[in-house]
């Protein structure tokens, strides 16, 4: 390894002598960043990123706090779900903090707006208690990959909470952490998300701007416009190749 | 395909020749351009999204040497350990130690251009370790020991046929069928049981962010999830010329990126890679590695006009528009990176003596400039490709070696012929009397061959203007 580490070391020297010769010193500079966007209200919003996400064959239901897990339900039961991968502690509320506080700072009385928050992990639970649903078995993530894999992979559909979404790409913004690991949304057949409406952003410039992304990254952060799909066969469009066959939005308003 | 002499004529001959690979490719090709067409139907906004992203990818190698620096740093400072390769070789060997010292033996691979670049797949399976390519269309060719012929769709000169008699001879139990679904199926099935087992995951990067040390990487199968999401290890390869400075920069990026490629406003998957598991997390590698490969991309930046060909973004939509590349295919180009991005790429990266007449397969029509995404002068890059092959002082590598005494001898005489008035008319006259005789022979029997000869006409352009009083001066 220590002789590998050395030729890489010189190899970057050379890279980098050899690009600080060039001369490529002038440069437009870009543009004002898309300043042709417009930016939508947020029934524009909500009713664009349904539009869009439809078009790759997401399905999309529209809900709010109190009857979402109603939709979950009949989710699970139409599909023949018998394994939910869910995280028991995770909710809305902490995905939407940063705006709770930029709320607090604008206008003190505009957060008494703000609905309590949607605890994913835990309306899951009192649901399946309340309504006595066995059929379909709740899963935790419970341990590291190595040991969970076999279980995964045998999971019918996993339940996760997303950072927002765009509008304009028909896209969702996945924000894995300890909670929810990352391949929560990619190896279970169906994968279902839940949207707060109030997170759903014009365009992904905005996304990343208001989320102030640039300040640091979480490990992965995942766009997911659609089940998965190709189109390698003669162009022929197929969807669940090796992700989820099928994506489910709950938009909780 | 490169230990074949590389004979760029006579692949063109046979590539015509093959009417399934024409029909197959003109059907595809005509899908994409109207893909494309359809979603960006607003030429204002596509014009000003080619603006930004022209502009920022020029910035981007502008400073390149200070942005890899950084995204060395940040990948660092993430966890993500970064190998710099200066060669092919280089890069093959970085990829070989990391899966040697860890005793690893079951790879999956990504879409990555660069690793076809690196012949990785040869040179992995000449030391005992056979990566899977999971991406469908890879893993269709890479069952038919075909390389890729298009950058986006790499098994697009197959048909259904083809893919199902390749499914039923390859892969154990397999029945014959013709339906697309069911071959998609097949080949999830396959795959996820090659996912699960993996121990290493191999795979490009679309685009790297040097202010947060990310890695981007763009794909609608999910298989770019899978290698670089399950096993242990994730080997990132990327060219040196793919980072840019900001996170605010992705987004045209990406809109011209997905848009140019297959019409699609987005990918199903947009991923974002910033550093391996961290405590507490319970999936992703522990270790990601990011091996940045020169490859003579160095050597393109130190020149002033040459260097565009860098700011590509591997969108492939020269290839779908060219009208060389829609009538021949990616294979008949004999290198990695086929139609017009690769008549100028390729040459500066093997050197022109290597690739010979490959700059010549161009009509010239600047299709692929007015669609290029990041607005490269393909055509004015090729033409100056084509000088340097001529040219004893050309600066792009192997330059000078097409240069040929005849040749030259003739554009002496045509150049003589033009500056004095006298020798013109003389020569126009003996063409319009003798020019149809020509003897079919040489260069000229070459140029008809596929052409039919133009007959000169009777009169000469002054004859003509003379009898009809025409004023000449």
């Amino acid at each position: 390894m220590k002789k590998g580490w050395i030729v890489t070391k010189q190899s970057r020297d050379k890279i980098l002598k050899n690009l600080n010769r060039s001369q490529v010193l002038h440069f437009p500079f870009p543009a004002e960043p898309d300043n042709l966007e417009k930016k939508l209200s947020k029934q524009d919003r909500i009713s664009l990123l349904k539009q869009n996400l439809e078009k790759v064959r997401a399905e999309v239901r529209l809900s709010n706090r109190t009857e979402w897990v109603r939709e979950l339900v009949d989710i699970v039961e139409s599909k023949n779900i018998s394994k939910l991968l869910y995280s028991p502690d995770v909710g809305l509320d902490g995905r939407i903090s940063g705006l709770w506080h930029d709320a607090v700072k604008i206008d003190r009385l505009k957060t008494r707006l703000y609905s309590p928050a949607v605890e994913i992990g835990a309306d899951i639970r009192k649901t399946w208690q309340a309504d006595n649903i066995t059929d379909t078995e709740l899963v935790e993530y419970g341990e590291e990959i190595e040991i969970f894999k076999p279980n995964l992979f045998e999971i019918d559909a996993a339940i996760t909470s997303t950072k927002g979404a765009i509008a304009e790409n028909g896209a969702l913004i996945l924000w894995p952490d300890e909670k929810e690991p990352r391949l929560m949304s990619l190896v279970p057949p169906i994968h279902i998300a839940l949207v707060e409406a109030s997170t759903v952003k014009t365009s992904f410039a905005e996304a990343i701007e208001c989320g102030k992304w640039s300040e640091g990254m979480p490990s992965n952060v995942v766009l997911v416009s659609g089940p998965s799909k190709t189109a390698d066969i003669e162009l022929v469009l197929a969807f669940g190749v090796h992700g989820p066959k099928e994506l489910i939005v709950i938009i909780v308003d | 395909m490169s230990h074949k002499p590389f004979n760029f004529r006579k692949n063109v001959r046979e590539a015509l020749d093959n009417k399934q690979l024409r029909g197959n490719l003109r059907f595809a090709m005509e899908t994409m351009i109207r893909n494309r067409k359809n979603l960006f139907n607003d030429p204002e906004r596509l014009e000003h999204l080619r603006e930004t992203s022209s502009a920022i990818r020029s910035k981007s190698l502008a400073l390149l040497p200070r942005l890899l620096e950084k995204l060395e740093q940040n990948c660092h400072q993430n966890g993500i350990k970064v190998h710099w390769a200066e060669t092919v070789d280089q890069g093959n060997r970085i990829v070989l130690d990391i899966l040697n010292s860890r005793n690893v033996k079951r790879v999956v691979k990504g879409k990555s251009m660069v690793s076809e670049e690196m012949h990785l797949n040869r040179f992995l399976e000449k030391n005992g370790i056979k990566p899977l390519e999971s991406d469908l269309g890879e893993y269709i060719i890479q069952l038919a020991g075909e390389k890729p012929s298009h950058i986006i769709v790499p098994a697009i000169h197959k048909n259904k046929k083809e893919i199902a008699e390749l499914f039923h001879k390859h892969i154990p139990d397999t029945p014959y069928t013709e339906k697309v679904e069911e071959l998609n199926a097949i080949a999830r099935k396959v795959l996820r049981k090659h996912f699960y087992e993996a121990e290493a995951g191999i795979s490009g990067v679309n685009m790297a962010v040097a202010e947060t040390g990310t890695l981007c990487l763009v794909e609608n199968e999910g298989n770019g999830r899978m290698c670089t999401t399950l096993p242990q290890i994730h080997i990132a390869l990327m060219g040196i010329e793919k980072v840019v400075e900001k996170l605010e920069e992705v987004p045209p990026l990406l809109e011209l990126l997905t848009g140019s490629a297959t019409g699609q406003r987005m990918t199903t998957y947009f991923n974002f890679i910033t550093s391996p598991r961290k405590p507490g997390e319970k999936d992703g590698p522990s270790e990601v590695h990011l091996v940045l490969l020169d490859n003579g991309r160095s050597t393109i930046m130190a020149d002033k006009q040459l260097y565009e060909t860098l700011k590509c973004i591997r969108c492939g939509t020269c290839l779908n528009h060219c009208p060389v590349y829609t009538r021949i295919g990616g294979h008949a180009y004999g290198y990695v990176y086929p139609g017009p991005i690769g008549t100028i790429l390729t040459p500066q990266m093997e050197g022109v003596d290597k690739t010979q007449s490959l700059p010549d397969a161009s009509s010239l029509c600047n299709a692929c400039a007015e669609v290029c995404p990041v607005k490269i002068p393909i055509p004015d890059l090729i033409r100056r490709i084509r000088n340097d092959s001529k040219s004893s002082s050309g600066k792009t590598k192997g330059s000078g070696s097409g240069r040929s005494l005849m040749e030259s001898a003739v554009w002496k005489g045509w150049a003589l012929m033009n500056s004095k008035p006298e020798l013109n008319r003389l020569g126009m006259k003996a063409g319009s009397l003798f020019g149809q005789y020509l003897p079919k022979t040489g260069p000229l029997g070459k140029w008809c061959n596929i052409r039919s000869m133009p007959v000169p006409a009777k009169k000469t352009l002054h004859m003509m203007a003379d009898e009809e009083g025409v004023d000449r001066d």
